[in-house]
């Protein structure tokens, strides 16, 4: 694993060094490394700011997907009567809406977030609404027998047995919302990295924009990684349908 | 008695669907009352959003942006649908190859593809040529992802079985593995067309000099915000058709897999 | 006395694991199979059974000795050499019909004969009229039937069966014993059965070998002397195949205890 970290590096480098990839474009490993050391302030500010307006968002997002994808994963006619939406809804590429978001709600945190919660609105709540719809029958006839009802019902049985599509739409969430987080900013110009690597980029210093590009990356590759790992240890139920199938 | 089931079944399904485009006509009209009422210029009318999307697709907005936004689309998904399927077989089939690249795939594919829009512009400068790099290098992970996955998991007793039958080398791979894997495939290749129409409008807004998401950013910039919003719609129509063809291609090449999975859902 | 068809000459096989723990599923197995002979292995579970079936029918290669096939080494898997798996759900190609499932293993002969071998073959089987059929919409002792066609429709030397009848009822297990017990006398090929019921064993076979625990070994070989043909409602009577079953089953159990001895500690 570390091997391969090790050869794309190496093929990074034999790329700068041997100039297949002009020097305007692409800068070396080393000069990306120095600009990440050198500018680890500006950078983690900016990182900083990305990762607020990610948080907002996806926090957003998930209170509105889990809660309105239960209600309507619970009703047929619920379901049907929002069918025809979500499928447009779904595929519409939200960030079209970047310059109608910047007119009405101007430039900053508030629209940001705002996108973000709309886009990740619909992973979430669309396998919410799948899971919940999915839960056994038996199951619930079981759990009726045991007493439960209602919002016990489905904060003990439903919820739990959803849990395993709810996380996998989160976790789609999460890389997603970082997207668009990183769009806005390059569009808007709206601080973060996506503002801070676009800047460098303007300014012609290559070293700067990989550091941030690479720095973009971390911040991804944390997240899904960490999400990913949280999930196991919270929801071990998860892996048996993978297992048993 | 079960003709009249399967009636009444049929009756209740076409119920379902008209009740899903009541939906989608109890949403428009929310947006217009909304519209009206509010009455701000940043928020036009529905009624005033279609008929501007009536004049767009029959004005040369068809020829001029629909029209090359939809070729940088085609070129960029099926690239990278192409190289996502091949380099996903190789990695799943092989698992040295998987546990090498695990690493730098899981990076390349958390790095939120927009940021790569900048090296792009440097690279390939303003125009189609960047744009379907872009939507390549976004797309490519859902395919390359579930077709590696989905390989790696294929039944042993699959792959032996078709070796016993004498199948091997291309024909192992044509007749038994690809098959076995489609219909992964066609779930990622899904996400993928919707992800290519995402940062295709990322990156014709940041460096277009024609296309629906310059269009759309142009038109905003000019004031003319009703025309936004109609360059909205015409990619939501897009997304939804781009999504029902799939559907379609995906029902007919996938007969077999009902069956198994038992009628499927949605 | 004839040549056997094929022969393992102390063959061991060692499996490393994943994160390279080493596993010595046999130590030394030795045994032939005469053209036309039916000879059983049973053992107790976790013998690595299927371990040497798939040895024996070239899809590993022994880790020492080796295995014959008409008097040269096989190397990899072989035209003359059929399987049939016990998940006839995993094995059968679920996007083919099963008459192309079964053209699969016709894919040596000359295009134009390959359609009538088919056909002959599903009747050989009882299915014919069920060629259009996905494997899905038929039963389980269907599906293994059309699993069995296809080994056969090849004409080989040699049958493998590893578990086939596991994974169905009792009663159609009955069934499907005697539709291979009906092709085994009516054609020329011999057969390898690898299973866990004794009865089923002693009830096809010429021969019984009985393996011990892993490292496995053969630690019996037992003689079936029971007249042919078989069925189900008179042999299983006899007082010889009552004997018979019983001085194998006190074999398996004899090995099994080992086995479990081990394995609690484990």
């Amino acid at each position: 694993m570390i091997g391969g970290v090790a050869v794309a590096v190496g093929l990074w480098e034999v790329a700068s060094v041997t100039n297949l990839v002009s020097s305007t474009a692409l800068a070396s490993v080393n000069a990306t490394a120095a600009a990440i050391v050198e500018h680890a302030g500006a950078l983690s500010s900016a990182a900083g700011q990305t990762l607020e307006a990610w948080a907002v968002g996806l926090f957003i997002a998930t209170v509105a997907g889990v809660l309105v994808g239960t209600l309507v994963g619970r009703s047929r006619i619920a379901d049907a009567f929002t069918e025809t939406l979500v499928r447009m809804m779904r595929p519409l590429p939200s960030l079209a809406l970047i310059p109608i978001a910047i007119l009405i709600a101007g430039l900053g945190l508030k629209m940001t977030a705002g996108l973000v919660a709309f886009t990740s609105f619909w992973p979430i709540f669309i396998n919410t609404r799948y899971g919940v719809d999915q839960v056994e029958n038996l199951l619930l006839e079981t759990a009726t027998t045991l007493g439960l009802r209602r919002t016990a019902l489905v904060r003990k049985v439903v919820l739990p047995a959803a849990a395993p599509l709810i996380a996998s739409g989160f976790q789609v969430a999460v890389s997603l919302a970082l997207s668009v987080t990183v769009a806005v900013e390059l569009v808007g110009g709206t601080g973060g990295i996506g503002s801070y690597v676009l800047a460098a980029q303007q300014a012609n210093v290559v070293a700067n924009m990989y550091a941030g590009i690479v720095v973009g990356g971390i911040l991804g590759w944390v997240l899904n990684t960490g999400f990913a790992a949280l999930f196991r240890r919270l929801l071990p139920w998860a892996n048996r349908r993978e297992g048993s199938a | 008695m079960i003709a009249g089931s399967r009636r009444a079944a049929r009756l209740q399904r076409i119920g379902f669907w008209a009740l899903g485009w009541v939906g989608l006509g109890v949403a428009m009209l929310v947006w217009q009352v909304i519209a009206v009422v509010d009455h701000s210029p940043l928020i036009p009318t529905f009624t005033s959003t279609a008929i501007a999307l009536w004049h767009l697709l029959t004005s040369s907005f068809v020829t001029g942006n629909l029209v090359p936004s939809m070729i940088r689309l085609v070129i960029g998904f099926v690239v990278s649908a192409v190289i996502g399927i091949v380099i996903g077989l190789f990695t799943g089939y092989y698992r040295a190859v998987r546990e090498w690249t695990t690493a730098v795939f899981d990076f390349a594919r958390s790095l939120p593809t927009p940021l790569l829009i900048p090296v792009a512009l440097v690279l390939f400068g303003l125009g189609g040529t960047m744009v379907v790099v872009i939507i390549a290098s976004a797309a490519i992970w859902p395919v390359l992802i579930n077709t590696s996955n989905a390989t790696a998991a294929l039944e042993p007793t699959l792959v032996d079985t078709a070796r016993c039958l004498g199948l091997r080398g291309p024909a192992l791979l044509a007749k038994v593995i690809l098959p076995a894997v489609s219909p992964k495939i066609f779930a990622g290749l899904r996400v993928a067309i919707s992800v290519s129409l995402a940062v295709l409008v990322v990156a014709e807004i940041l460096g277009g000099s024609s296309g629906i998401g310059y269009f759309i950013s142009s038109a905003q910039q000019s004031f003319q915000i009703t025309n936004s919003y109609a360059g909205v719609l015409v990619l939501c129509l897009l997304g939804w058709i781009a999504d029902s063809v799939f559907l379609f291609v995906e029902r007919r090449l996938l007969v077999w897999q009902r069956g198994i999975v038992g009628g499927g859902h949605g | 006395m004839v040549d056997p068809v094929l022969e393992f000459r102390h063959v061991g096989v060692t499996l490393t694991g994943r994160d390279g723990s080493i596993n010595e599923v046999s130590s030394d197995v030795s045994l032939t199979l005469a053209p036309r002979e039916f000879v059983s292995i049973v053992g107790p579970s976790g013998a690595g059974k299927t371990t040497l079936l798939r040895t024996a029918a070239g899809l590993r290669r022994p880790t020492t000795g080796e295995v014959l096939f008409q008097g040269r080494p096989l190397t990899d898997v072989q035209n003359g050499i059929s399987v049939v798996f016990q998940e006839y759900n995993k094995s059968l190609f679920p996007w083919l019909s099963i008459f192309k499932n079964v053209a699969m293993g016709a894919r040596r002969l000359a295009p134009a004969e390959r359609a009538a071998h088919v056909r002959a073959a599903l009747e050989s089987v009882a299915l014919s009229g069920f060629e259009s059929r996905y494997p899905w919409e038929l039963s389980g002792g269907m599906q293994q039937r059309a699993a069995l066609a296809r080994a056969l429709v090849s004409d080989p030397k040699v049958l493998m069966l590893d578990e086939p009848f596991a994974s169905v009822d009792a009663l159609t297990r009955g069934l499907l014993e005697d539709v291979v017990g009906d092709l085994w006398e009516r054609s020329s090929f011999a057969s390898l059965l690898v299973t866990h019921d004794v009865g089923e064993a002693v009830y096809l076979s010429d021969r019984v070998l009985v393996l011990s625990a892993r490292p496995s070994r053969i630690l019996a070989e037992v003689e079936i002397d029971l007249p042919r043909p078989r069925s189900q409602g008179s042999t299983r009577q006899l007082k010889r195949f009552v004997e018979l079953e019983a001085q194998v089953l006190e074999l398996v159990l004899q090995a099994g205890r080992s086995v479990a001895g081990e394995s609690a500690s484990a």
